[in-house]
This record gives C-alpha cells, structure tokens and sequence, in this order.
C-alpha cells in the first residue's frame, strides 16, 4: 500500500516537473510582448513617434529578420549568448511594431544557415556575418527591410551595446521605406566636413559623422559656395555651415530661399576650431593669425537678429575640465561647454531627449531692436556668463587665464535658436527675375552660434567591433544636429523617438563639491597671481631706481623682496594642495560615511534595539 | 479568523521571538551593504541607480534563504510537532501557505530595511525610481521563489542541515539555468528544444529583466509558477512523509 502510495506521489511530482517545464515555456511565448514598463522615459514601449509612423503605413512593408539560431546554440561564448538574449529582444520589438502596424508590416525571421541560399541572400542584402560560430562561421543578426516599389534597406547588425537606439534605428528604417522619396538637403560648407584628399597631410579625410549621418538619413546636394546662385527647388532643407565670406549672389540665394518659405539651419562661429584657414605649412604663424569666424551680417540684419563675428561667450557653470597638455590635470575651460538635460529646452522637439551637448568657442544671437521676428533659444548659457573678444580666447594659452579674469555679467546669452517672422530681403536692390522683397508667409529658420558643435571630436568617438566601425556617442550632438535637419524636413515623429540614448546619472552631488572646491582654488589661485604681478612691479620699481653698474646685481631690498616673494608662492603652493587634498577629502569622507549609514548604521539600531527590547523585558519579569 | 492568517501571525511573531531573526537580518544588511559598496564599487561609479546594488542579490539570497528555509519543515518534523500542527483545524495548504507567507514576509522585512540606499541614491543624483520600484519587486519575487525551493525541501528531510545544503544546490542550479555549466550537462542528453526550455528556467535571466525597470507579465508569472509548483510539491511532501 505504502509503496504504491509514494510510487503515485513521486509521479504526481515527476508530473508537476513536467508540466511547470511547459508551463513556463508556454508563458515565455504567450505572454511576449504584454508588459509594464515602469522606466521614467519609458525605455521598453514604443513611444507614440513609432505608433504615428506605423499607423500611417499605406503601402504594404516586409522586414526579415535574419539570425543564425542553429549555428549559435551549441555555443558556450558569452558574447553569442547575449546576442541570443538580444535576438529575442529585438524580435519581441519587431513583433510589438507588427501588432500594431495594422497588417501593413509583415515580418519573418529567418536562419541562415551556414553555405544555405538564406546566407547568401543576407549577404547579398549588405547584413554583415560576424565569425562568431563555433568553427568560425559567419553569425547574422541583421534585418532587411522591403516596401512595395522594392526600395530595400537594411540594418547591418544589431550591436547589443546599442541597445536603446533599438527602436530608433528600426523606426528609421521603416520611415525610410514609407516614404519613398526622402527628403532633398542643400549643403554648404566652410569647413572640410565631407572628407575627400588633404592637401596639408597629403592623405584621405575622413568625412564628419554628422555629415556621415547626414547622408544616411536624406537625399544630400552638396553646393559650392563659388558658383552659388539659385538654390534648386527640389531642396528641401538648406543647411549652411562656416560661411565665410560668401559673395552676394550666394548670400542672394540663401535670401532668396528664406522667403520662397525654405527651411534653413545655418552655423556660424566666432571662432571656428576646425577651420584652418591660411594654413601653410611653411608659415604656421599663418593658419594662427587667420580669422577663425563666420558670419552673414547683411541676412541676419535683414531677418532682425544681431550676431558678433568677434565675441565668444564664457560661462563659469558650465565650463568642461579639459587637460591642456598629456599629463596636465585637467582645468575648467570657461569657453568649452557642456549643457546636461536640465540645461536644454525640454519642450522642443530638437532637444527634448537630449542629455548631453558640449559646445565650444561659442558666439551668441540676440534680438535686433525693433526686429518683428520671435526668438526663442535652444541652446542659453547660464546667467554666470560673460562675452569676450574671440582673440582672447584664441591665444589664451591655458584656460584658467579666462576663468581668472572672469566677471559674470548676469545674462543669458542664446547660443542656438529658432528664429520666426515674416522675413525680408536683405537685397531690395536686386531686380532678378522672380525677385522677392519679401516672404509671403512667415518662415522658420534655426540659428547655431557655433560649428564646433559639428565636430567629431565634441560627441563621437568611432569603435571597432568586431570589424566593424561603429559610433561610439558620448553627447548628443549628432542626434542635435539629426534633429534639426529632421525637424526642418517636416518629420518629428522619428525625432520624438530619438536621443532615449544616454541614460547617465551622475552624482550631483559630487560633482557640486567638486565645483565649490574648484572655485576655492581657483580664488587662491588668482591669489597667486596678483602676489606674484604685485612682486614684479615691485622689483621692478627697485630695478629703475638703480645706477647701471648695479642694473645685474640684486640689492639687498630686492633681494628681500624675492625672498618674500618665493616664501608666500610656497605657502600658497601649500594652501592649493590644500584646496585639492581637501576636495579628495570631503568626497571620501561623504563616502565613508554613506558607507557606514548603509553597511552599518541599521544593523546597528538593530542591534541596540533588541538589546533595549530584551533588556525591558527582563527587568519586568524581576518585576 | 481565517487560519491561514492566524497562522501566519503566529509564525511571524515566533521569527522575533528568538535573537536567530535579528541575526539574519544584521547579516543581511552587513553583507547587502558591503557587496554594493566593495564588490559594486557604488560611490566609485558615479552613477545615480541601483545596479551594484542588485546585482548581489541572487548571490545573498543563495546562502541566506536557504538559512530561513530549512527549520520551516524540518524542525517540525524532527520535534514531531508537524503532526500537532495537523492536527489543528487547518488543512495542509493552509499551514503550507501560511508558513511561506510568514518566511517571505520576514525576508520582505529585511529587504525593506534596505532603505537607506535608496535614500542615499536620491541624495546623490536623480535616479529612476521606477527601475528601482522595480528592481525590489524582482528581487522579492526572486526571494520568493528561492524560500518555496527550500521550503519543499526542508520538509523532504528532518535535517536542518541536509535541507540547508539541498536547497543551496537546487537554488544553484535555478541561478545558473541558462550557463554553459548547467547546459552542457543537459545538452549531452537532451535535445535542444529542452536544452533552450532549461535556459528559459533561469532566475537570473528573469531577475535582470525586471530590475531593468519592466515588468513583464511572462517573468511575474515566471516567478509566481516556480513559487506555486514549489509549494504543492510541498504539501505533497508533507503528505507523504506524514505516514513515516
């Protein structure tokens, strides 16, 4: 009896084994896809740019999505492990957008097998093998998009690092295959930005990855600013960067294309870093004394916005630590700036996901007065800003000499904008034909007073992986530059999914100690220096007041003086350490004692409270 | 009075009575702490959420629930108070459900206690509380399906010790579905259909899910299935040992 009686439970558990195995194995497909996302910009749901893009689908779209399944699940490779967990999460994301496509998104997955027709077809569709297999076959996680008029486009590979551009990038792919015509954008540029032969290094440049970008997303019509004289109709957007000196009849077209109710975006600078005007390589004085700025003083008169070609905005709260030099500690640079989420405009379209956007060398804009257009900024400086002149900036040779003569001015200046008003020429003496004086409707334009912005240098640095060259983005200027050109282009449902990107969270709080005691040392600094100019006139009062035999010979006052001068450069030598020991300190000792309140601090009530607990109840059972 | 809830109230109430929960507790705490701190390298990383922070989790909870699991069943069994605790108008489930909900709710405690981190996060930066709400949903469902693991099988056994180490193994094993260590076993005798059922089976993959800040209905009823199986094998356990 007894033995029948265990064989039955040990079935009925062998039984509940099995059936809590399928059980969750059912729920894994059942349940795909329903979920709640409680992350605070709702990382995992399709945001409502991809619901709009899906929903106004008319013409049928086919994805596939290629992964090698067979030849990765044998392998023990952490990597390919993780790209199979990535699989599912790209493929619940695709079946999530299919749901909700209407029917107008058909989606299949597919494994190509290794020598199978399916390989050769992903190759062929430009997906790119990963020699990840066991005995190095090629690995595929890519997908291929087709619409009806076969236009194809495809994602190479889907890199698990990038993660939350995920919706993005499959957004993009479908807009791009919705829209059958992409939109057209005119590019004129002062700066080397579309890669092609250096004369100076005599090599191959590398195209900017904003241009890179640029040219992935839109139709892109590079024009020459020498023979500028009408900008086609066919342009949809007109982006300008670094114009310099431009002659009339290319300053004309940019006018002219303004008030037919073009959309511009135009970058001027100061001060541009990666101009290199006048460079010689015999002469390297030239390239430096060159002019670095841009500028169209007749057009921003015309649209009613001021704009100095020669000042620079300084802003102490937002200045980035650079190193000077290999080894140097790095010092704040009041003219190389980073804005953070709370900095940007969260209710335009063009920066409201960004997180991070680092500008340098910066100009400003500023309402004419008078001027009937409406400003509103997308990029303003703190109110601990200041404007100096762009040479000042240009031959500063380490920053804190800004920072040491800095005195804020208590405003804000706009160093990006959006500028809307009924424009007006800015040539009411042309006659040509077709001659506009002025816009018939209002008109939108976007004003950057900076092209450093643009730079690889200031957001992207570029990875392998595994072969691959991947962008590797640590502020937001692309998306920022993207987003503009998009948003001009008449598209923002794509630009409401983008820059979900960089999730960082710093600590504020230390890095607002860190601010305090920069300024502490930056005071004892400037300390130093007034000592030290103190001392110089002083000697040199000493030097004037002496006969020439003696002009080499150090007197006994001025020896003194030295003396005196050295001993304080030591003591405040000292106090700067200080300064910087102290900062050390003060952030170890807040985490020290984060560390104590929760390693220790509970446990430690605890502890003392059931000592107490037990205690009382002790002494009322002597009781 | 409903006597699960009675029940319930007696065994939490006898967690306190003994210095053994306080200790637990104190441990916990110690260790969370010191693992997020050391191990996480949390003030070092600078950043404003509470991923060193969990990341332990599954690793404390392998030792310390076990540690709460094995007298649930086993000393009753030993001290021969299992069948009193029968005899008493409550049925198996009641007692079964009753003594779980009473473990996990003294784990929850403990978990809760944690608190000051979160504070700490906040004070820090602006983390996402949202991930975080969440990530301590995951970890007590995990928590969860760990006690009923060692539930079951504390009462397979009169050892405390021999459930202890049991259920150590058995929780290894959940942790580590899904890692070439235990695949590789299965993948000699298994097709791959159940080699991929078995990786599905992983607490971590399903832990890592949640703490990232989305709760997907497939990994809550993930959780909750592991617990529910866990606690009828349980009380068929019981069943059949009751005649020993």
């Amino acid at each position: 009896m007894s033995f029948n009686r265990k064989t039955l439970t040990h079935s009925t558990l062998g039984l509940l084994a099995v059936l809590f195995v399928a059980l969750v194995l059912l729920s894994n497909t059942l349940f795909r896809g329903t979920r709640l996302d409680l992350t605070e910009n709702s990382l995992y749901t399709l945001s409502e740019g991809t619901r709009n893009i899906l929903g106004k689908l008319d013409e049928p779209i086919h994805l596939s999505l290629y992964f090698s399944d067979k030849a990765t699940a044998e392998s023990n490779r952490p990597d390919v492990r993780s790209l199979r967990l990535y699989f599912e999460r790209v493929r619940e994301l695709l079946e999530e957008m299919e749901s909700r496509a209407g029917g107008k998104l058909r989606l299949s997955v597919i494994d190509p097998l290794p020598y199978s027709e399916a390989e050769d077809r992903a190759s062929a569709a430009g997906l790119q093998g990963i020699p990840l297999g066991p005995s190095g076959e090629k690995i595929f996680l890519g997908l291929v998009g087709v619409n009806s008029t076969d236009g194809r486009t495809a994602i190479p590979f889907f890199d698990p690092g990038k993660e939350s551009f995920l919706e993005y990038d499959i957004a993009k792919l479908i807009h791009g295959l919705a829209v059958v015509k992409k939109p057209t954008v005119g590019f004129l540029a002062g700066l080397a930005m579309t890669g092609g032969f250096d004369p100076l290094t005599r090599g191959m440049r590398e195209p900017w990855a904003v241009y890179r970008q640029l040219t992935q997303m839109f139709e892109v019509k590079p024009l020459q600013a020498a023979n500028l004289k009408a900008i086609d109709s066919e342009v949809d957007v007109l982006v300008v960067v670094h114009p310099k000196q431009l002659d009339e009849d290319a300053q004309y077209a940019i006018d002219q294309f303004v008030l037919r109710g073009g959309h511009l975006l135009l970058f001027v600078d100061p001060h541009g870093e990666l101009d290199n005007s006048g460079a010689d390589p015999g002469n390297p004085m030239a390239a430096i004394m060159a002019s670095k700025a841009s500028d169209l003083p007749a057009l921003f008169k015309a649209w009613g916005v001021e704009y100095s070609a020669d000042q620079v905005v300084l802003d102490r709260a937002h200045a980035l630590s650079v190193s000077t030099s290999p080894g140097a500690a790095p010092t704040r640079h009041p003219a190389m700036l980073r804005f953070t989420r709370p900095d940007l405009k969260r209710d335009d379209v063009i920066t409201a996901n960004l997180d991070t956007l680092h500008v340098a060398t910066a100009g400003f804009f500023k309402l004419a007065k008078d001027s009937p257009a409406r400003l509103t900024p997308l990029i303003e400086s703190s109110d601990q800003a200041m404007t100096v002149a762009a040479e000042q900036v240009k031959f500063a040779n380490n920053p804190s000499s800004l920072l040491a003569a800095f005195k804020a001015s208590g405003e804000r200046y706009c160093m990006a904008c959006r500028l809307e008003g009924k424009f007006k020429t800015a040539f009411p003496d042309r006659n040509d034909p077709e001659h506009l004086a002025e816009a018939k409707e209002p008109g939108e334009i976007l004003l950057v007073a900076d092209t450093d912005i643009l730079s690889d240098r200031m957001w992207v640095r570029t990875q392998n992986f595994f072969g691959q060259k991947l962008l590797n983005a640590f502020a937001d200027n692309g998306d920022f530059f993207a987003n503009a050109v998009d948003n001009l282009a008449g598209s923002s449902d794509l630009i409401s999914i983008r820059g979900r990107g960089i999730s960082s969270r710093p600590f504020t709080k230390v890095e607002e100690l860190k601010q305090a005691a920069d300024n502490r040392f930056r005071f004892k600094e400037q300390e130093l220096q007034r000592e030290l100019a103190d001392t110089e006139r002083k000697l040199a009062e000493l030097q004037s007041g002496k006969s020439n035999d003696e002009k080499f010979v150090l007197s006994p006052e001025q020896q003194k003086e030295l003396e005196n001068f050295f001993k304080r450069k030591l003591e405040i030598r000292k106090e700067l350490r200080e300064v910087r020991r102290r900062l050390d300190a003060d952030i170890d000792t807040l985490g020290a004692r984060l560390k104590f309140i929760n390693i220790g601090l509970v446990p430690l009530l605890l502890t003392l409270g059931t000592l107490a607990f037990l205690g009382w109840k002790a002494k009322q059972r002597l009781v | 009075m409903n006597p699960t809830l009675t029940l319930f109230k007696r065994e939490l109430g006898s967690y306190f009575a003994t210095p053994v929960a306080y200790v637990f507790i104190v441990i916990f705490l110690l260790l969370s702490g010191s693992f997020t701190f050391y191990l996480g390298g949390f003030y070092e990383r600078g950043q404003a959420d509470l991923e060193p922070f969990f990341r332990y989790h599954p690793w404390l909870y392998l030792f310390l629930v076990p540690a709460v699991a094995m007298r649930l069943w086993a000393d009753e069994r030993k001290s021969g108070t299992i069948e009193l605790l029968l005899t008493l108008p409550v049925t198996m489930w009641q007692a079964v459900l009753a003594k779980f909900l009473a473990a996990w709710s003294f784990i929850g405690i403990a978990l809760l206690l944690t608190f000051p981190i979160w504070i700490t996060v906040n004070y820090l930066g602006d983390p996402d509380n949202g991930v975080i709400f969440t990530g301590y949903i995951g970890s007590l469902l995990m928590a969860g399906a760990f006690l009923a693991i060692g539930a079951c099988l504390s009462a397979a056994t009169r050892s405390q010790v021999i459930a202890f180490i049991l259920s150590v193994v058995v929780c290894f094993l959940f942790l580590l579905a899904g890692f070439p260590l235990v695949l590789d076993v299965f993948r000699a005798v298994a097709p791959q259909g159940v080699v991929d059922a078995i990786a599905g089976l992983s607490f971590l993959t399903h832990f890592n899910d949640i703490s990232q800040g989305v709760i997907a209905l497939r990994d809550l009823f993930y959780f909750l299935l592991t617990i529910g199986f866990w606690l009828y094998a349980n009380a068929i356990v019981i069943d059949l040992k009751k005649a020993d």
